[in-house]
C-alpha cells in the first residue's frame, strides 16, 4: 500500500530538490520556522467570536473538515467553546505546530489549544489569563508567531491610555513569559533611525526573513478604537488620528529596532516573499488603500514604497487581510467595506497590478490559501464593533478552488444559521503532521484489503 | 486499496525558506539547497555583548547513559559550564537535520579551542533519541568519527530504552515522529531540528533551529553568556 504522508527526511529531500523554492505557499502567510502542510489539508480551525444571542454566545475555535476524500467534508466536526467572549481575533500555531495560540483583544486572555492530539477534536491546553500583568502594560494579543521554540504575540494597545503605543512580547512555547519588546517612539528609538515624520509606537502584524536578519511589524490602532462602534469612531476625529502610521525593521536576533519607516493609514497584515534571493515584504494600509513593499535596494538598505491602489482609495474599501503566493508570484487583497477578493499579479513587486476580483459576500475580512494554491478560504468578520449591521452582517467560512483564472465556489458555512459566532482566522490542521493516519483512509484500507 | 488524496507533509522548521543558496548540487538536474549553517551567513552576525539573551526556562534533566554505558545525570552535566545541547539519531542521512547539528557544534568548538580560556567553559553535548539502534558503544564510535584526535569537553549520550528517552523529549518539547518504514531496517525519524544554549545555571537561553543554527551566531551568543558572567562576576570591569 502507498503511504499517505511523506515522513520529514523524505520529503525535506523531495521538496529540496526541487527547482528554486517555486514550492512553498496560508501556509503562505506562516511563520517559516513552521512545520508546513503541503498538500492537502484536512481541517480549518476557525476562530470565532462568541454574538450575544446567538448559540452559546462564547468565542470557540471551530473545526471544518475540508478534506474532499472525508465523508465529513463541508461540515463543522467540532466546537470549542471558551466561556465567554474576549474579541476573538488572531491566532497561530507553535513552530512544532502541536498547538495553536488563540487571542482575546478585550481581556487580553491567550488560550493555547493541543492539535496533536486528535486533530479533529481539538482541546484547550492552558489559558493565560496574566498577559498584562507579564508584559509590563501590554494589551490586545494580535499576531501569534512562532519562532524556534518560542511564540512573538504582537499587542495592540496599552493598559495605561488604551492607545496605540504598545509592545511585542515573547513567551516560551510551554506558555511562560520571557521577554517583552516596545515599539519606537520619538521619545524612545532605542537605536532605531528615524526615516520620516512618524515614530509613534504602535503595532499590529509581524513577520520575519530569517536569511536576513529581519523583523518587520505594522500598526494599527488601539483597545479604545479597536473597542469603539465603527461609525461613532468615524464621526470622531480625535478617534481618526489615533491610527498607526508607521513600519518597523528590527533585528530579528537582538530584537532590536533598527528603522522606522512612514507608511500612513494604518498598514496591518505583512507578507514576506518566499524566493530565496527575494528580500521583501508586502503590506496594505488600511485607511488609504494602498498595497506598500519593504525591500531590500541593491546598496542593502531597507526601504519603504507604496506601489499599487487597492480599488479607489477615495472610498474607502478597508483593505484587511492578505495572502501571498508559494511563487511570490500573486498577492490576494482583501476589502471589507465591498467583500471583495482581488488578486493582483506581483511578478514586478514595484507594479502590483489587479488582475481579478470577486465579490465573496456582504462584508469580508481574512483569506487563507493552500500550499499549492489551489484552495482559498474566506471568512468574513473584522471586528465585533466593526462588522455591519443588520442583514449586511453576514458571517461565513467559504471554501473555493482556484484554478488560476476563476475563484469556484465548493461549499460554505454559514456561522449564523449554525449558530457559531462571527468567524474570524483560519489555521490548516492535517493528521500528518503528526504522524497520524486519517481514519476514513484506515477504513477504506481495510475495506480494501 | 489505495488511499485516497495521498499527500505530502513537511516538519520543515525553516529548512526551505530561511537558507540562502550557499552551495549547489545536481541530482537529477535539479539543484539541492543547505541549510545557512553549512556556508558563509548571509548577514553579520550580532557582536557579542551587544543583545541579551532572557531565559526561556529551566533546562531539564533526566538519567541517561554516556559512551561507555555508565548512568549519568543530565542535570550535573548542565552545571558550571555554558552547554550547547543537541538532539540527533545517528543514522539520520538528512544533510540538513542531524549532520548539520553535529557539524555546527564541532565547528563551534573548533573556533573556541583557538580561545582556551573560552574553550574551557564550554561543554557540547550531543543526545540520541534513538536508543535501539544507537548503543553507547555506537555513540562511542561516532563521537570518535566526529571528535578524531581532538579533546573536545563533549558527551554523547543515549539512553536504555524510548521510555527512558522520552521524559527528556518531552521536557526540550523535542518531538519525534519514528516513521518504521525504513527499509534498513532501522527506521527513521521526523523531527524539526533544534539545539539549545544553556547557562551555567542550567537556564535555556536559546533555541536554534535551521535558520539560526549557524556556528557565527552560536560563538557570539556563546561569548555574550560569557561576558554576561564575567560582568556579573566583576561589576566594576563590566562597567568600564
Amino acid at each position: 500500500m502507498d503511504k499517505p504522508y511523506l515522513p520529514f527526511y523524505k520529503l525535506a529531500t523531495v521538496l529540496l530538490l526541487l527547482a528554486g523554492f517555486a514550492v512553498q505557499a496560508d501556509e503562505t502567510c506562516m511563520s517559516p520556522y513552521m512545520a508546513k502542510i503541503v498538500g492537502q489539508e484536512d481541517f480549518v480551525y476557525v476562530w470565532t467570536l462568541g454574538e450575544e444571542g446567538l448559540g452559546d454566545e462564547q468565542d470557540k475555535l471551530v473545526t471544518i473538515d475540508v478534506n474532499p476524500a472525508s465523508p465529513n467534508y463541508g461540515q463543522v466536526v467540532h466546537t470549542l467553546s471558551v466561556g465567554g467572549r474576549n474579541e476573538a481575533h488572531h491566532s497561530g500555531f507553535s513552530d512544532d505546530r502541536r498547538y495553536l495560540w488563540a487571542g482575546g483583544l478585550d481581556t487580553s486572555k491567550i488560550f493555547i489549544f493541543d492539535v496533536h492530539s486528535d486533530p479533529a477534536k481539538p482541546k484547550l491546553h492552558k489559558t493565560i489569563d496574566d498577559f498584562v500583568a507579564k508584559s509590563g502594560g501590554v494589551v490586545g494579543p494580535h499576531t501569534f508567531y512562532a519562532l524556534a521554540g518560542r511564540m512573538m504575540i504582537t499587542g495592540l494597545s496599552n493598559n495605561k491610555d488604551h492607545g496605540g503605543r504598545t509592545a511585542m512580547v515573547e513567551y516560551s512555547n510551554k506558555g511562560e513569559y520571557i521577554a517583552t519588546h516596545w515599539h519606537p517612539t520619538d521619545d524612545s528609538l532605542n537605536g532605531a533611525e528615524k526615516s520620516g515624520k512618524y515614530a509613534d509606537g504602535y503595532g499590529y502584524d509581524v513577520r520575519v526573513l530569517p536569511r536576513r536578519n529581519a523583523m518587520f511589524t505594522s500598526s494599527f490602532t488601539g483597545w479604545s478604537n479597536y473597542m469603539m462602534d465603527f461609525g461613532t469612531m468615524l464621526a470622531d476625529e480625535e478617534a481618526m488620528k489615533r491610527f498607526g502610521n508607521t513600519a518597523v525593521l528590527w533585528d530579528l536576533h537582538t530584537r532590536k529596532p533598527k528603522k522606522v519607516f512612514d507608511m500612513p493609514g494604518a498598514p496591518l497584515e505583512i507578507r514576506c516573499a518566499w524566493q530565496p534571493n527575494h528580500n521583501y515584504c508586502f503590506t496594505t494600509t488600511a485607511l488609504t488603500s494602498k498595497i506598500w513593499l519593504l525591500y531590500e535596494d541593491a546598496n542593502g538598505v531597507w526601504q519603504a514604497k507604496a506601489v499599487a491602489d487597492i480599488g479607489d482609495p477615495s472610498k474607502v474599501p478597508l483593505p484587511v487581510d492578505i495572502s501571498i503566493t508559494s511563487d511570490d508570484s500573486g498577492l490576494w487583497v482583501q476589502t471589507f467595506m465591498d467583500g471583495k477578493t482581488r488578486y493582483f499579479d506581483i511578478t514586478d513587486p514595484f507594479a502590483p497590478k489587479q488582475v481579478y476580483e470577486k465579490v465573496i459576500g456582504a462584508q469580508l475580512n481574512m483569506i487563507s490559501q493552500s500550499w499549492d494554491g489551489k484552495r482559498a478560504y474566506f471568512t468574513s468578520s473584522l471586528l465585533d464593533n466593526w462588522d455591519k449591521k443588520g442583514d449586511q452582517d453576514e458571517q461565513f467560512f467559504k471554501a473555493y478552488t482556484w484554478d488560476g483564472k476563476e475563484l469556484n465556489l465548493e461549499f460554505a458555512v454559514d456561522f449564523k444559521a449554525e449558530k457559531l459566532g462571527s468567524a474570524h482566522q483560519m489555521r490548516f490542521g492535517a493528521y500528518g503532521l503528526y504522524g497520524l493516519q486519517r481514519p476514513y483512509a484506515a477504513r477504506d484500507i481495510a475495506a480494501g484489503e | 486499496m489505495k488511499p485516497r488524496g495521498a499527500i505530502g507533509l513537511a516538519l520543515l522548521g525553516g529548512l526551505l525558506f530561511s537558507a540562502p543558496l550557499l552551495a549547489a548540487e545536481k541530482a537529477d538536474r535539479q539543484e539541492v539547497y543547505l541549510a545557512p549553517g553549512w556556508g558563509k551567513l548571509s548577514f553579520d552576525a550580532p557582536p557579542a555583548g551587544s543583545y541579551k539573551l532572557p531565559a526561556l526556562e529551566k533546562a531539564a534533566g533526566g538519567t541517561l547513559l554516556n559512551s561507555s554505558g555508565k548512568r549519568v545525570e543530565l542535570s550535573e552535566l548542565l552545571q558550571d559550564h555554558i552547554t550547547l545541547l543537541g538532539f540527533i539519531y545517528r543514522t539520520c542521512d538528512d544533510v540538513n537535520g542531524c549532520p548539520l547539528s553535529t557539524m555546527v557544534l564541532r565547528t563551534v568548538a573548533n573556533r573556541l579551542q583557538k580561545q582556551p580560556q573560552l574553550a574551557q567553559r564550554l561543554r557540547l553535548i550531543t543526545i540520541s533519541f534513538d536508543p535501539r539502534n544507537d548503543t553507547p558503544q555506537a555513540m562511542a564510535e561516532y563521537a570518535r568519527s566526529i571528535m578524531g584526535k581532538a579533546t573536545l569537553n563533549w558527551h554523547f549520550l543515549t539512553s536504555e530504552s524510548d521510555e527512558q528517552i522520552q521524559p527528556v523529549l518531552d521536557a526540550y518539547q523535542q518531538y519525534v515522529v519514528a516513521d518504521v518504514s525504513g527499509k534498513d531496517g532501522q527506521g527513521k525519524f521526523s523531527h524539526i531540528l533544534r539545539v539549545y544554549l544553556i547557562d551555567t545555571q542550567a537556564q535555556i537561553r536559546n533555541i536554534y533551529s535551521l535558520s539560526f543554527l549557524h556556528p557565527d551566531i552560536l560563538v557570539n551568543d556563546v561569548k555574550t553568556l560569557l561576558l554576561e558572567g564575567d560582568a556579573a562576576a566583576s561589576p566594576a570591569v563590566a562597567a568600564q
